[in-house]
């Protein structure tokens, strides 16, 4: 589309896209160079950085800690995404279905509610209710032969708890984005897949799905990102523990900063997140890409 | 054309600015208040945490005469215990710190080493010394660099009269009327088929507490009543995993079967509340002043307690912290600070706040006000209870040896894994700050 | 037949729906609740609306200052939602209509920054905004808050606008402005709307960054000043859920606003196939 005219035509789309590339350069890519440049240091926030070479690089490399927060890391990825994209989709599906109705709406709104209370409240409420020996509570759990008190006491459920409060405080967000996604899709191929016979089941896996994926494929692309960040609500839930059994990379990164004065070893410890988060990202967008005109 | 790209810039430009001009209110007021710059009045910055309800009004109020005395203006911030060192070190870095702050002991080693405290020795006359009953336990790493604020309330170990009782038990003395009493009081009171009482009211949990706190409350006090303690004399390793260190884990680890099953997920003060508090176990662990006649009457109206300060095997011993207030190198006035300091922690100003807001008398001259059933923490029990040694990378060290300990009670690490791995990291740590100081 | 068959459907549509509800909403329930009452420690929960009381809200709104917090929150919260806004539908529009030379591939660049977590920067951060000299001012609030995902939602929407409209337009001689504002805008309002919320309710909670980038207690947020009340050891759960539901109730009150304003509710257009 022609819509420049002599020299400054030209530079227009530039001016647009100025603020915000110059806010995200100087703020975003800034804190990462500036990461980066003190994960060569010994750092303690107050007195000068020491430059200390690849010192914590190697340090690293032997720390066992580092190791559990970056296996801890990827499986809080591997619980959450799937399960948050497979029942965001389920309820995307039936909340869209319902949407005229009363308590569809309702349904609707409520949905969106625990995404608006900040992580931190959210994982002190979670953790009272868990251990609080409510009846409710116990009964509900004890539906499926589970003990609500000890799950965040205990090494290999406490990473799996945290994971299943994360998914359902950000519900209501991925419904926004699949109902968007479902809404968007035209009428006629459903009635085209009528003609043809299928059944609701049927539409579901041949319509529908497939002219998803553009939506899921940014769906997971930010479930990937937005697991691995999980922060707060580890911190209030946990505190990382048992033991550092639901100690993540953020987590681990964020205690050496500040408790223990190793502010450039926590640089280190984020310079690798980020590689990892990156990697991940790129490797989902690979293997989901089909369409070029999405992420 | 032109034009119309024109105006696209500027309504750009405007709007940035318009955002960026906002800004200046926060800057032109940092520019009026530094204190003591020499113009009229000086002022005093003070840190402090939540000391109560309304730390500024109930301990502003009460500092009108000495501002009037001293003509200066006392500014009190008060800085939450959430993320509390986030806020020091960058207020640190981009000096806007205090003059006075407020620190806790496994804070020190950082900050003493970072030379953002000044040592305090030159200011304390003998009258000093002979008045304000704590000062040893703020002499750390060769200066005086705490000046105690708030002490006096260590960790107790509370037990239920009526179960006691019921076992024809009296108040246990030795590690050995512990663990029967607990042994005893372990069963199924219903008759339900599952044990719903316990001997030993327990919560290892770090969330919301940090780290610290599962040290504080339950790894201290046998540590120390087993004659160990955290590191060596000379602070360059690490002590916490010998013999007596060892014992003392291991008898943690073995009161186990008497604790409340789901220990790992709460904190201390949870279970504390949760269990012991519902009157479902014999002992539970508590810091001393929160839980006076009051609190107990109002939430747990139905136990009737009493309280050890300490147990003994080889010697007493629990955890009471003591925090300190602080002269930061970056405050101007320091004799000023230092008037204040002594003036916040003195008989006149502590009885008044402690009528308030109740705490322990830190000076000689004052009276103690406070729960009748508790005093016997200031006078017989004294020395059953103290601070942490103050090392290099302790809180460092601390945290690994809190998640290592853990491990230890989930069964994770055995005993001896768990301390080793404690015990090596902290070595490391020891070994590279000593290397570096020389 | 059918009419039975359908009424079953709703049945069971109302059930699952209601479930959803629950699910959603029972923790908040009990932060509410909790926040009525005067106990030192939660345990004595229970569902009966005896010993309620406001002294938890007396205390926090006895707060000194707590005009000037939450005018704070809400002045630098709406400022972010604005420039966000502005900045991310410029540039939306930009790459989503105009060719450029680099179009793809800064959008692939300023996308790529979304993988970065906002609590391991923070001192990257402090270091910057203090060599800007901004600390302690409302714009070192502000202005890191437009995010690289703003841009993402706005041109996916400005995407699907139809190149019929704004070719309409520009025959009528409107400038590349003058389409965005007229044409382009009207279209997308339901992502802005989105865009709104997502950008209010995370300004709105962000308690480490302010707190490290204001020292000075006029510049406080919210969500710390409120954490101010929080003392060492007494964990007074309901004036925790107090200060909980204080901070919950305007990104919520915001929300049911915006939704009200927008018939069509939170959408994403163009996230399609």
């Amino acid at each position: 589309m022609e819509n420049k005219k002599g020299g400054a035509g030209k530079l227009a789309p530039y001016c647009y896209i100025a603020p915000i590339t110059l806010i995200l350069v100087t703020f975003v890519i800034g804190s990462v160079a500036v990461s980066v440049a003190l994960g060569f240091t010994k750092y303690n926030i107050m007195t000068e950085p020491v430059f200390r070479g690849i010192d914590n690089y190697s340090k690293l490399m032997s720390d066992s800690k580092f190791v559990k927060a970056l296996k801890n890391t990827l499986e809080l990825m591997l619980l959450i995404v799937p399960l948050q994209t497979v029942l965001s989709i389920i309820l995307s599906v039936f909340l869209v279905a319902n949407r005229k109705r009363f308590l569809g709406k309702l349904a609707n709104s409520m949905i969106f509610i625990p995404v608006i209370c900040s992580p931190a409240v959210v994982g002190v409420v979670w953790r009272e209710l868990l251990n609080g020996k409510f009846p409710v509570i116990e009964k509900f759990f004890g539906l499926f032969g589970i003990e609500p008190s000890m799950l965040l006491g205990d090494a290999k459920t406490a990473l799996i708890t945290v994971g299943m409060v994360a998914v359902w405080k950000w519900m209501g967000y991925y419904v926004v984005i699949y109902s968007s996604g479902l809404l968007g899709i035209s009428n006629t191929y459903y009635e085209a897949a009528k003609v043809d016979g299928a059944d609701r089941i049927r539409c579901f896996f041949s319509v529908t799905l497939p002219l998803l994926k553009p939506t899921i494929i940014l769906g997971v692309f930010l479930s990937v990102t937005n697991s691995l960040q999980c922060f707060d609500l580890i911190f209030n839930l946990t505190g990382g523990g048992p033991n550092n059994a639901s100690t993540t990379l953020v987590v681990y990164s964020y205690s050496k900063c500040f408790s223990a004065g190793a502010a450039g070893y926590a640089m280190a410890i984020s310079n690798i997140l980020f590689v990892v988060i990156l990697a991940v990202a790129m490797l989902q967008r690979n293997m989901m890409r089909r369409e070029a005109s999405e992420i | 054309m032109k034009r119309k790209f024109l105006s696209a810039l500027l309504m750009a430009a405007m709007a940035v600015s318009l955002i960026t001009g906002c800004g200046n209110n926060g800057e032109e007021k940092k520019e009026g208040s530094d204190s003591g710059s020499g113009s009229g009045e000086k002022t005093l910055e003070v840190w402090v945490p939540p000391l109560d309800d309304d730390t500024v009004n109930n301990w502003g109020g009460l500092m009108t005469d000495w501002e009037e005395e001293n003509g200066c203006k006392v500014n009190i911030t008060v800085v939450p215990w959430d993320k509390y060192e986030e806020t020091y070190t960058t207020a640190l870095n981009s000096g806007e710190g205090p003059d006075v702050g407020y620190m806790y002991n496994e804070m020190f080693p950082t900050y003493i080493d970072a030379g953002v405290v000044a040592d305090m020795s030159e200011y304390i006359t003998d009258e000093d010394k002979s008045e304000y009953k704590y000062l040893e336990n703020g002499f750390m790493m060769d200066g005086q660099y705490g000046w105690p604020l708030v002490t006096g309330v260590p960790f107790v170990l509370y037990y239920n009269e009526k179960i006691l009782e019921d076992l024809d038990e009296k108040a246990p003395e030795t590690w050995e009327d512990f663990e029967r009493i607990c042994k005893a009081a372990t069963k199924d009171t219903d008759g339900d088929g599952e044990t719903d009482q316990f001997g030993y009211a327990c919560g290892m949990s770090t969330s919301d507490v940090g780290a610290m706190q599962i040290l504080n409350a339950y790894y201290y006090s046998a540590l120390w009543q087993n004659g160990g303690q955290i590191y060596a004399d000379d602070l360059k390793s690490a002590a916490f995993a010998d013999e007596a260190g060892t014992e003392a884990m291991t008898w943690i680890q073995n009161m186990k079967e008497y604790m409340n099953p789901d220990f790992m997920s709460m904190s201390w003060s949870d279970a504390f509340a949760n269990v012991f508090g519902a009157g479902k176990a014999a002992f539970g662990v508590y810091r001393s002043s929160q839980t006076d006649e009051t609190v107990f009457a109002e939430t747990y109206p139905d136990v009737k307690w009493d309280f050890v300060t300490s147990l003994k095997n080889k010697d007493f011993g629990t955890f009471g912290a003591t925090d300190c207030l602080t002269l930061m190198s970056a405050a101007e006035d320091k004799e000023l600070a230092m008037n204040f300091i002594k003036h916040v922690t003195g008989a006149e100003f502590m009885e008044k706040y402690h009528a308030k807001c109740p705490g322990a008398a830190l000076t000689n001259s004052e009276p103690y006000v406070g729960d009748a059933k508790m005093e016997k923490i200031y006078t017989d029990d004294l020395g059953k209870w103290h601070g942490l040694q103050v090392g290099p990378c302790g809180v460092d060290i601390l945290t690994q040896l809190s998640a290592d300990f853990q491990g230890i009670m989930t069964g994770e690490l055995t005993v001896e894994e768990g301390l080793k791995e404690a015990e090596d990291y902290a070595n490391n740590l020891l070994e590279e700050y000593w290397a570096e100081k020389e | 037949m059918e009419l039975v068959k359908k009424g079953f459907k709703n049945v069971i549509s109302d059930l699952v729906l209601i479930g959803i509800i629950v699910v959603s909403i029972f923790p908040f329930i009990y932060m509410f609740l909790m926040s009525f009452k005067s106990t030192i420690n939660a345990y004595d929960f229970d569902f009966s609306l005896e010993k309620l009381s406001l002294g938890q809200y007396e205390k926090i709104f006895q707060m000194e200052n707590f005009e000037r917090y939450i005018f704070n929150s809400v002045f630098v919260a709406v400022m972010g939602v604005i420039l966000t806004v502005a900045v991310c539908s410029l540039a939306g529009y930009a790459f989503a209509k105009m060719n450029f030379k680099g179009n793809d591939k800064i959008f692939l660049f300023l996308v790529m920054t979304m993988v970065v977590p906002s609590e391991v920067i923070v001192i990257p951060l402090f270091l910057i905004t203090k060599g800007l000299g901004w600390l302690n001012s409302y714009r070192a609030l502000i202005l890191p808050l437009p995010t690289a995902f703003g841009v993402f939602i706005m041109r996916q929407a400005i995407l699907d606008v139809p190149k019929d409209l704004m070719d309409a337009a520009r025959i009528d001689g409107c400038g590349n402005l003058k389409i965005f504002f007229k044409v382009v805008l009207p279209l997308v309002k339901s992502s802005i709307l989105a865009l709104s919320i997502f950008t209010f309710v995370g300004a709105w909670n962000n308690f480490l960054w302010p707190l490290v980038a204001c020292t000075k207690a006029e510049m406080k947020t919210l969500p710390l000043a409120l954490s101010m009340m929080k003392t060492q050891f007494n964990t007074d759960v309901g004036l925790t859920m107090a200060c909980a539901v204080i901070n919950f109730l305007p990104p919520f009150i915001f929300y049911v606003f915006m939704q009200s304003r927008f018939k069509e509710g939170m959408t994403l257009s163009g996230v399609k196939g």
